[in-house]
């Protein structure tokens, strides 16, 4: 489960989501920390956010040449996550399942490589765009 | 006369030369061929012949004078390619970096006025450093000029781009009119201000690969339509699309002969689709096996994968299909998805292709960023272009048709010609858990045990209303057909329906919402 924090920096304030990742029973503390990836500066203190449409997309966009960040392709809930961390994958080797639009999408790997990071668990609603594995 | 024709090969001799040996070197050192490298590739072998090798440029500004540009910078003229004439013009990098000036804009106008007449399709190789400096207003002259003849041509002769290199500013919007794009990996670029530009304007980092190569129109922008490995590779690419479409919009496309029975029961198709409506499939697998010899064309493969796109043929003719993707954000229509499909069934109906769907679709993608892009403008496009479409259109619904999608995707309300389901279709409002809680939720609130009712609701609702035999009772769907029989069934509405005749009021032409 993922809890959100606002932290403030020299003056400025960031919004930060701050996720408890436990991989085969072993709780791990020092847990993903993730910034908005362009941290609003809000000088102003009224932070009353209206329901923001996304930030712009960044922009290098996930082309086949970039790393392997997997992002999720709609809004959705793990069914099932089929790999950890550290383990091998194929390209094309199937990843998790996400459940969108009643469907049960399949997301697979696109790259060969280990996987460095998994990002969800198994009943975790996501958002369209968060990144759901990283794959090295 | 002996003297006369030797002086006459040594001049085209030293034009063909273009910018020389040692810009021949550079250029293939890029990896790139040279302009007449790429004509003989594209086009039957000798079949090329040439149009306006001895235009001079007649600038007198800025060191002009004196310069000397081989054809100046462009090759153009007419070949054949399978036997079937078409028009082409090759930007020649290695003269002035194939820089657009007045009389390099006049060729290309010379041969865009030729294609139209003679009705034959367009090819445009670029690679161009831009517009000729030097030259000034007049080579933006050039460039509007051929942008209005790609708007007229358009819908009267297929016109096909390749990006073989730099093609920027101002140049990137003759392609972006015409009907298909190709783009090579690692060797194409396009955008309107490159990378240098972004980074001062916008503070943001980026190479030009990621801003505008191969990869980001084919899979983000969507400005592209093909990818190729290297330059004989969409050669081979645009060879095949040829293949498919016709010379213009007066003709149909080549009929080619095949030993694919029309009458072939596919079995397999029985096993292709999941009958439960929330497990996905790869749609191309029930399209290859509808189609003659399994032989697909895909366009626009990796943008917008939630609908697919491309060419095939049944009982030799071509056809365009446009089938949901359920692999692929469920399938569901989007702005992208929408836009993709509906330029495709323009041009299917700009060239008489008839137009074959293949429907599995749960709704239009729910979402703040597609309310905010407009995904309202963009959905009324594919379903204007399907209204707007008078070539025979078939639909077979595969599995889900729900609400306005089911009506978007070639629906007989929007005037398809047959719409046939399979047994296990649902055409419906909505989908059973929605239309459950929704109906009945005064009786599921009301219940002892609310799961329990819901579920009793959802499968009373399935039952009734989730299956194509409501809408086929309404002379919505024309028939309910053994998902073997598909192929056999297709061919023959199709053939039944080739000579279809449909006119329309007069007018200028409607008003797309863009």
């Amino acid at each position: 489960m993922s809890r959100k924090f606002k932290v403030k920096v020299n003056d400025e304030l960031y919004e930060v989501e701050v996720e408890e990742v436990s991989t085969d029973g072993q709780s791990n503390t020092a847990s993903q920390i993730k910034t908005n990836s362009t941290p609003k500066t809000t000088s102003s203190s009224s932070t009353v956010s209206k329901p923001k449409p996304k930030a712009k997309k960044k922009p290098s966009p996930n082309v086949s040449t970039g790393g392997g960040t997997v992002e999720s392709p709609m809004t959705g809930t793990i069914l099932d996550v089929k790999v950890s961390q550290g383990d091998k994958v194929s390209s094309g080797d199937l990843l998790l399942i996400l459940e969108a639009m009643k469907m049960e999408n399949e997301v697979y790997a696109p790259l060969t490589g280990i996987v460095k990071e998994v990002n969800v668990s198994k009943d975790q609603k996501v958002e369209a765009g968060k990144i759901l594995v990283v794959i090295e | 006369m002996e003297d006369l024709i030797k002086e006459l090969e040594e001049k085209k001799k030293k034009i063909s030369l273009g910018g020389g040996p040692k810009r021949i070197e550079k250029q293939h050192q890029k990896g790139k061929l040279t302009a007449r490298e790429r004509i003989e590739k594209l086009f039957d072998q000798g079949s090329f012949q040439e149009i306006g090798m001895f235009v001079e440029h007649h600038s007198q500004d800025l060191g002009m004078e004196d310069k000397e540009i081989p054809a100046d910078g462009v090759i153009t003229g007419l070949g054949t390619i399978d036997g079937r004439t078409v028009y082409v013009y090759a930007q020649d990098f290695t003269t002035m970096g194939g820089s657009l000036g007045e009389m390099h804009a006049k060729k290309i106008s010379r041969v865009m006025d030729l294609a139209k007449k003679a009705g034959a399709p367009f090819v445009s190789l670029l690679d161009s450093g831009g517009a000729r400096i030097q030259e000034g207003v007049h080579s933006l002259k050039g460039y509007g000029e051929i942008f209005r003849r790609n708007t007229e041509n358009s819908g009267v002769v297929p016109q096909i781009s390749a990006i073989l290199g730099p093609c920027a500013g101002g140049a990137v919007y003759s392609p972006a009119i015409t009907d298909f794009v190709f783009m090579v990996d690692h060797t194409s670029k396009m955008f309107i201000t490159g990378p240098q530009v972004v980074k001062s304007v916008t503070g943001e980092e980026v190479s030009a690969e990621e801003l505008g190569g191969g990869s980001t129109h084919n899979q983000v922008s969507g400005v592209a339509h093909f990818l190729a490995e290297n330059e004989e590779d969409s050669f081979a690419q645009i060879k095949r699309l040829i293949s498919f479409i016709p010379n213009n919009n007066l003709e149909g496309a080549p009929v080619k002969k095949t030993d694919d029975s029309p009458e072939r029961i596919e079995e397999k198709l029985k096993d292709v689709v999941p009958i439960n409506p929330n497990k996905a499939y790869d749609i191309r697998d029930v399209i290859e096996l509808v189609v003659d010899d399994k032989d697909f064309f895909e366009v626009h493969k990796y943008f917008a994968k939630n609908i697919v796109i491309g060419f095939a043929r049944l009982n030799g003719r071509s056809v365009g299909i446009i089938a949901n993707q359920p692999s692929f954000k469920a399938g569901t229509l989007d702005i992208d998805s929408s836009d993709k499909a509906a330029r495709f069934i323009r041009f299917c109906d700009s060239f008489n292709i008839p137009i074959l769907t293949f429907t599995d679709v749960p709704g239009y993608l729910p979402g703040v960023d597609q309310e905010y892009g407009g995904v309202i403008r963009h959905g009324a496009k594919l379903l204007y272009a399907f209204s707007e479409a008078t070539v025979p259109k078939l639909n077979v619904i595969l599995r889900k048709a729900y609400g306005g999608a089911y009506i978007a995707m070639n629906s007989s309300h929007l005037g398809a010609d047959y719409v046939f389901a399979w047994p296990n279709a649902e055409i419906a409002v909505m989908g059973p858990e929605g239309a459950a809680n929704i109906i009945f939720r005064r009786e599921i609130k009301g219940a002892e045990d609310p799961d329990k009712m819901r579920q009793e609701k959802i499968e009373e609702y399935k039952d009734n209303f989730a299956n194509p035999y409501r809408a086929a009772a309404e002379g919505y769907v024309d028939d309910v057909i053994d998902p073997c029989d598909t192929r056999p069934r297709l061919i023959m509405a199709l053939e039944s329906i080739i000579g279809k005749r449909e006119s329309k009021p007069n007018k200028k032409h409607g008003n797309i919402p863009l």
